[in-house]
């Protein structure tokens, strides 16, 4: 119920900031199409036969009324910017391309950051987690647009190994992967660094190395398993952010994923598209919050208990 | 019972699954076959240009110019350097002695599908372009107003509402080969503007029985050289060739590999350097100047005879302060325009908003500059060496550009005053462009335009009258101009009307002049004599001080040196795939 009353609010939001916002979709694409320069005084015709597409001059609370109907019974319509397409056609059809990209990141990121956050706190505060540390920090402050940029740079421009960009096979998702997991890889690895140091400190550690338990059991069965909840709070959200789709990868590696659609409904004002990604995003976030709060029942029994008692 | 590490284990290995079947199907095209093809059985190339959003020519968009370059085939084409027209659907066609009526012949041509291109097609592709409402997604963005430029009788009397009947518009067709236009007055701009997308034919039975959908690949039916069989939103299109085109045996290539960049992306040469694409434009500063500087890339820039116009257009404000004539002429008069168009590369000073490649051009239709005749006016209007002038404002959407940058500080050295640039989103450069701004705002905004090298186009179609005369409307007219567009309640045709008697009304002397003198070389029937009126108007533009020119550039690309037949050209559609090949 709070899931669908969040919704319903950030539709309402949305549609509202969009009607306040400067400009129009028939205002932009008159400018943008150079349409202003070609009428001879008929803009206005124009214009009004763009909106029409929405029913003609209907205002805009039946609008809103129109679209949520569309969105609650998944068909939204064509988006203005991409008359021949529906709303919910393009996300059904770029959600899958970013959901990829980003579930590979995040399992990218969990490979190389869980080793890394363990191995830092084993040594801790030695040169060896101080060097990790040091590169995870560095790591953490790349944008990954800008990742991306080097990456192209390296690995296209001077060494000619990937195309640049482009969505034709498993190669394109190469750098775009690369370029996304570099941000989360290094959070998580600090995450896992300070959960691990936590539990290295518990009793029930102390009690499984003096039952001579192997250094590598002792790791993966106590210590790590119990150091996951924190790191599964946070890979919650990370993954949220980046399978909805991230506009800076999308648009540098020429990928069909929803980002581009998100932003470009933004920029030039496409009220069904904009309404319908936004949305998706919500109920996403939403989605991935949920599962995050029900497998912590699942790592750690004791909240189980904690929530029948 | 199932235990908890059983759940997880089953999770874990149903979601990896999932994610596999994800990957596999998350829609990779496929068609990632280099230009390089190497295989000896296909003759293809990659080309690198802007998204796609839609197809349809009636819609200004890159769409539109897209499928003028190889999709769709109108009645007739552009010969290679723009300057002229060659048959396409028309085999042949003739124009009646008063310079009012054509009659184009058509070819026995097919569509895609088989089934052959009529007149009817051509008829009911106008008729849609025509009637905004009426049209396939209830849309025509704009693409009817090119139609202006071509004079069609009662084309615009249509579009607006003031007449219905479809009959009495000058398109007719007799017979399935034939299609008549009749124009309102002779326009020796006619043929060449007839090769503008809008005027390309669609097949009347798939926008009929398709709907939205006619211009999915899967159900496209085109008449050109190409056909499109495969196309992923935003990142690439592959074309092949149609094999039902009339002129099918002059098509070189197999097949072309369109690859899109999407906007906003900054324009890079890396997928042109590393040889993933054979033709991709050029545009930026940066990009350009490498053409010039590294070996590598010596000789495989390309550029169109110069086509487009650098200018500043005057915006409404409350402040009156630009209503004075000899501050605007001050300002284009200490411009520095050498200056200016030397800050990016392959652009030159202009002085005239009329490109210099449109034929007979010669430098007295533009007002060339004289600083100390602009510190004089400057003077004259009450700032003597800038003093007490507020600070002015150049507008401009996307990126900053180095030529504002450069007229700003020219501004300031030769002027003394001070200048503002306000580099914008799109939605709220509409709002300042279009709307009356406030006191503190005043100035120009930067723009660019490029079409079709013709008199009629440059004068009476871009910057026309029409489109003048608001500009010059003080605010409290303008004021009232808004509040009229704004009202709802009046039919488009009535608007129109309205719209046009304040402008009239209401419009400075200087525009008048311009507009009668264009009213005048519009009507003039003989080609040299038009030409002449056509300058006159030209120069009486310049002296409104409204528009003000800066520079004049053109389409530039890059091209890989195997790739024969490419020959760029000032208007929008560039270039056509038709005589494409690889050595």
């Amino acid at each position: 119920m709070r899931a669908i009353i969040t919704l319903w609010l950030v539709s309402l939001l949305t549609f509202v900031m969009l009607q306040l916002a400067p400009g129009s979709f028939a205002d932009i694409s008159a400018i943008t199409s150079g349409a202003t320069m070609t009428s001879q005084g008929q803009r206005d015709e124009a214009i009004s036969s763009i909106q029409s597409r929405y029913g003609d001059d209907i205002p805009a609370w039946q609008q809103y009324l129109i679209f949520m109907k569309g969105a609650v019974t998944w068909d939204m319509g064509p988006s203005y910017k991409y008359p021949s397409r529906s709303v919910e056609e393009i996300i059904s059809g770029a959600f899958p391309v970013s959901a990829s990209l980003g579930i590979l990141a995040v399992i990218v990121a969990l490979v190389i950051a869980v080793p890394i956050g363990v191995a830092a706190a084993r040594k801790r505060n030695g040169w060896l987690d101080n060097t990790l540390m040091f590169i995870v920090t560095a790591l953490h402050s790349v944008p990954n647009y800008l990742m991306g940029v080097f990456l192209i740079l390296l690995l296209v421009g001077a060494m000619h190994l990937l195309p640049s960009g482009g969505w034709d096979g498993p190669r394109n998702m190469v750098m775009p992967v690369i370029a996304l997991a570099a941000g989360p890889t290094a959070v998580l690895a600090r995450y896992v660094r300070s959960a691990v140091i936590e539990t290295l400190r518990e009793d029930y550690v102390t009690t499984a190395i003096a039952k001579g338990g192997s250094p590598v059991t002792v790791m993966t069965r106590h210590v790590l398993r119990n150091s996951l909840i924190p790191v599964v709070t946070v890979v919650g959200p990370i993954m949220a952010s980046l399978i909805s789709g991230t506009v800076f990868i999308e648009t540098l590696f020429r990928i069909p994923g929803l980002g581009t659609y998100f932003t470009g409904a933004a920029t030039s004002r496409d009220m069904p598209l904009l309404m319908g990604t936004t949305l998706f995003f919500a109920a996403i976030l939403i989605l991935t919050n949920v599962l995050v709060d029900l497998s912590y029942g699942f790592l750690d029994p004791r909240t189980r208990i904690e929530r029948t008692s | 019972m199932t235990t908890r590490r059983q759940l997880l284990q089953a999770g874990g290995v149903a979601s990896l699954a999932a994610f596999v079947a994800g990957v596999t199907g998350c829609g990779f095209s496929g068609n990632n076959q280099p230009g390089n093809d190497g295989s000896g059985s296909t003759t293809s190339l990659s080309i690198l240009g802007p998204a796609l959003p839609t197809l349809d020519p009636q819609v200004v968009s890159d769409g539109k110019w897209f499928v003028n370059r190889g999709l769709l085939e109108g009645l007739i084409v552009q010969n290679n350097d723009g300057t002229d027209v060659m048959p396409g659907m028309a085999e042949t066609w003739e124009m009646s002695e008063d310079g009012l009526t054509y009659t184009f012949h058509l070819r026995e041509a097919k569509w895609s599908d088989g089934t052959p291109v009529t007149a009817k097609d051509f008829d009911y592709t106008y008729k849609r372009l025509l009637s905004p409402s009426s049209a396939g997604a209830g849309v025509t963005l704009g693409a009817n107003t090119y139609i202006t430029s071509l004079g069609i009788k009662n084309a615009l009397k249509f579009q607006s509402g003031a007449i219905t009947d479809w009959t009495q518009v000058g398109v007719k067709t007799p017979d399935d080969k034939t299609v008549i236009i009749e124009l309102e007055i002779p326009n020796q701009g006619f043929l060449i503007s007839m090769t503008d997308g809008s005027m390309l034919p669609l097949q009347q039975k798939l926008l009929e029985e398709k709907g939205n959908e006619w211009e999915k690949p899967e159900n496209l039916v085109v008449n050109g050289p190409f056909k499109l069989t495969a196309m992923q939103p935003n990142v690439s299109a592959t074309l092949v060739k149609n094999d039902d085109y009339w002129d099918a045996a002059n098509v070189h290539l197999d097949q072309i590999n369109y690859k899109m960049s999407q906007a906003g992306a900054t324009e890079s040469l890396i997928p042109f350097t590393n040889g993933e694409v054979d033709v991709m434009p050029v545009g930026t500063a940066a990009n350009l100047i490498r053409f010039q500087n590294e070996p590598d890339l010596q000789g495989q820039l390309k550029s169109a005879k110069p086509g487009s116009i650098y200018y500043l257009a005057l915006m409404h404000s409350e402040n009156p302060i630009m209503s004075d004539i000899r501050i605007r002429e001050a300002l284009s008069l200490a411009m520095g325009r050498d200056t200016v168009a030397k800050s990016v590369p392959l652009v030159t000073p202009t002085n005239s908003l009329v490109p210099q490649s449109v034929p007979g051009w010669e430098p007295s239709v533009g007002i060339a500059e004289d600083l100390e005749k602009a510190k004089q006016l400057l003077s004259d209007a009450g700032y003597p060496g800038g003093k007490g002038f507020p600070p002015i404002t150049i507008l401009n959407g996307g990126a900053a550009s180095p030529m504002v940058q450069t007229i700003m500080s020219n501004w300031t050295a030769n002027l003394g005053i001070e200048v503002k640039n306000d580099v914008t989103e799109a939605g709220v450069y509409a709002t300042k462009r279009f709307g009356l701004n406030g006191p503190d705002y005043f100035g120009f905004y930067f723009g660019s335009f490029a079409s079709e090298l013709t008199w009629p186009k440059w004068v009476a179609s871009l910057w026309s009258p029409t489109f003048t005369k608001p500009f010059s409307l003080s605010a409290a007219d303008y004021k009232q101009y808004l509040a009229l567009q704004a009202d709802k309640d009046l039919k488009p045709a009535e608007l129109t009307n309205k719209l046009a008697e304040l402008a009239n009304a209401k419009c400075s002397e200087e525009v008048k002049t311009f507009s009668d003198l264009t009213d005048k070389a519009v009507l003039t029937a003989d080609p040299d004599e038009a030409t002449a009126a056509f300058k006159a108007a030209a120069l009486a533009r310049e002296k409104c001080f409204i528009f003000i020119p800066i520079g004049q550039g053109s389409y530039n690309f890059a091209v890989n040196k195997r790739v024969t037949g490419f020959h760029p050209r000032p208007t929008g559609d560039q270039y056509y795939y038709k005589t494409l090949g690889v050595q």
